[in-house]
């Protein structure tokens, strides 16, 4: 089975929906619900501008309808799309669904959407991988940023809380001025000079010790080997508890999916790191003597 | 203003910038040596496990003494040498004597089941990549240090303030144990 091409799903689910009479019915209905529209505002016109009206009506309501079953299509033939992509991969693929906000980052924003969910992805057991939503504000002030999301559970909780963010000039400068905290607990300085300047690492209050430990030099390595490879906007890396989720700046395209096996690509070394730290790490998260989350 | 006023103004600019800058520099030379105290924890992991790896191959490779007796030598010449640049040989060359007496182990099919030494082995291979990365560290924040003291305008007081050029750890046959050990 090859691969299959973005453009001749969309091609065919184009094709089917021109030969569908459902659509063309939509069309038809849209003209006429606009014409009668168009009638009701030309009553108070003057009879010839009252047939104007009419037609007007009729065209802008048949093409509202065009353009809503085109739209419709679009999106059939994204999910067919990613759905036949997936399974080529032997992943499974669910348009829609809640968004994950058990890590501080995938919480932050005031509204959060989901869509485009991956699952069974071979990175780590239980991974997924989605297209997250951050919204901030309203209306015409509303900011809306796209996060392609991996997010996986690991066995043990191998710190409490461990936050690895891109540096953002401008905020970071804000944050010192105003006394302004974006990341929570404690900010953490490791050796690595390249690595504080292109991430900020935080944890819980009291937790650097740990994070120091933690992070050794070949996974300081690690990050920094993600970070020149990839190209893209900016990279996160969270775990909280027994949860790791990895985040970078992006808005997934149907018509660009090896951006995704890239990706993965580029972050499986650190969730390789991740999980295997997590199966030796001496500390049960279950309670049984272990360290409790706070 | 007055013409001394101005220059009064420049000049506490310019101090400021320079004050600014100095401690810059202090925070980048601070790395470097946080760094370098990495790479010598691991070195120092490295040394500690020579002993052991010798004492499981000893038990069944006895009659390979010479080589045992030159990585203890080559290991007592890498405890004594001090510095980035002084250890860049010593610790290569012991790297490459410990890689040949992995290989040398390697031969011996009941000491490659025994589990006292595969579990060295794993160890040995987790200190060669720490080294490796942590030297990886240094050598970064050596390049960007050395970069800044010797960029102008910094070039024309680092070396007032005591700012010199930090020294580069080489690797040259230092990966040969983590090459043996299949890394």
């Amino acid at each position: 089975m090859s691969e299959p091409e973005y453009r001749e799903v969309k091609a065919e689910e184009e094709r089917r929906l021109l030969r569908d009479f459902g659509y063309w019915d939509l069309v038809a209905f849209g003209a006429l619900v606009g014409a009668g529209l168009g009638f009701l505002h030309g009553l108070g016109e003057e009879p010839s501008l009252r047939a104007a009206n009419v037609f007007a009506g009729m065209g802008a309501g048949a093409l509202c309808a065009f353009i809503a079953g085109w739209a419709r299509a679009q999106l059939r033939a994204r999910e067919r799309f990613f759905t036949r992509w997936a399974a080529k991969r032997g992943w499974t693929y669910t348009p829609a669904g809640q968004p994950f906000e058990d890590t501080p980052f995938l919480l932050s924003g005031d509204r959060r959407r989901a869509s485009d969910f991956f699952s069974g992805l071979p990175i780590a057991p239980g991974a997924v991988l989605y297209q997250h939503k951050r919204i901030v504000g309203s209306g015409k002030s509303e900011q809306v940023s796209n996060y392609l999301v991996l997010h996986f559970g690991l066995d043990r909780v191998l710190i409490p809380l461990l936050q690895i963010w891109p540096h953002r000039r401008v905020a970071d400068l804000g944050g010192k001025l105003f006394a302004h905290q974006e990341m929570t607990g404690e900010q953490v300085e490791l050796e690595s000079i390249e690595l504080m300047q292109q991430f900020r690492i935080s944890g819980l209050a009291g937790g650097g010790a740990e994070i120091r430990k933690l992070l050794t030099p070949s996974a300081i390595v690690k990050l920094l080997d993600f970070r020149r490879a990839f190209r893209g906007g900016r990279a996160y890396f969270e775990t909280d508890g027994k949860v790791a989720a990895f985040l970078v700046e992006m808005k997934l395209s149907p018509s660009n999916p090896r951006q995704i096996d890239e990706l993965l690509a580029l972050w499986q070394p650190i969730a390789d790191w991740l999980t295997e730290e997590a199966r030796v790490a001496s500390v049960p998260a279950d309670g049984s003597g272990g360290r409790e989350l706070p | 203003m007055t013409p001394l006023q101005i220059v009064l103004v420049l000049l506490a600019c310019v101090g400021l910038l320079v004050a600014l800058s100095y401690n810059h520099l202090v925070r980048l030379r601070n790395k470097v040596e946080e760094a370098w105290r990495d790479v010598d924890i691991q070195l120092q992991r490295r040394h500690d496990l020579i002993p052991r790896l010798v004492e499981v191959v000893k038990g069944y490779a006895a009659h390979e003494s010479d080589l045992f007796e030159e990585l203890a030598r080559l290991r007592g010449k890498a405890e004594e040498a001090n510095g980035a640049a002084a250890k860049s040989a010593p610790e290569a060359e012991l790297a490459g004597a410990l890689g040949k007496t992995i290989a040398v182990a390697e031969g011996y099919p009941a000491l490659r089941a025994s589990e006292n030494y595969l579990a060295l082995q794993k160890e040995i291979a987790s200190t060669e990549d720490e080294i490796a990365a942590s030297r990886y560290l240094y050598n970064g924040n050596v390049r960007i240090y050395n970069t800044r003291i010797q960029s102008f305008p910094v070039s024309a007081y680092a070396d007032v303030f005591g700012f010199e050029p930090a020294e580069f750890f080489q690797a040259d046959k230092g990966d040969r144990a983590s090459a043996v050990l299949g890394d």
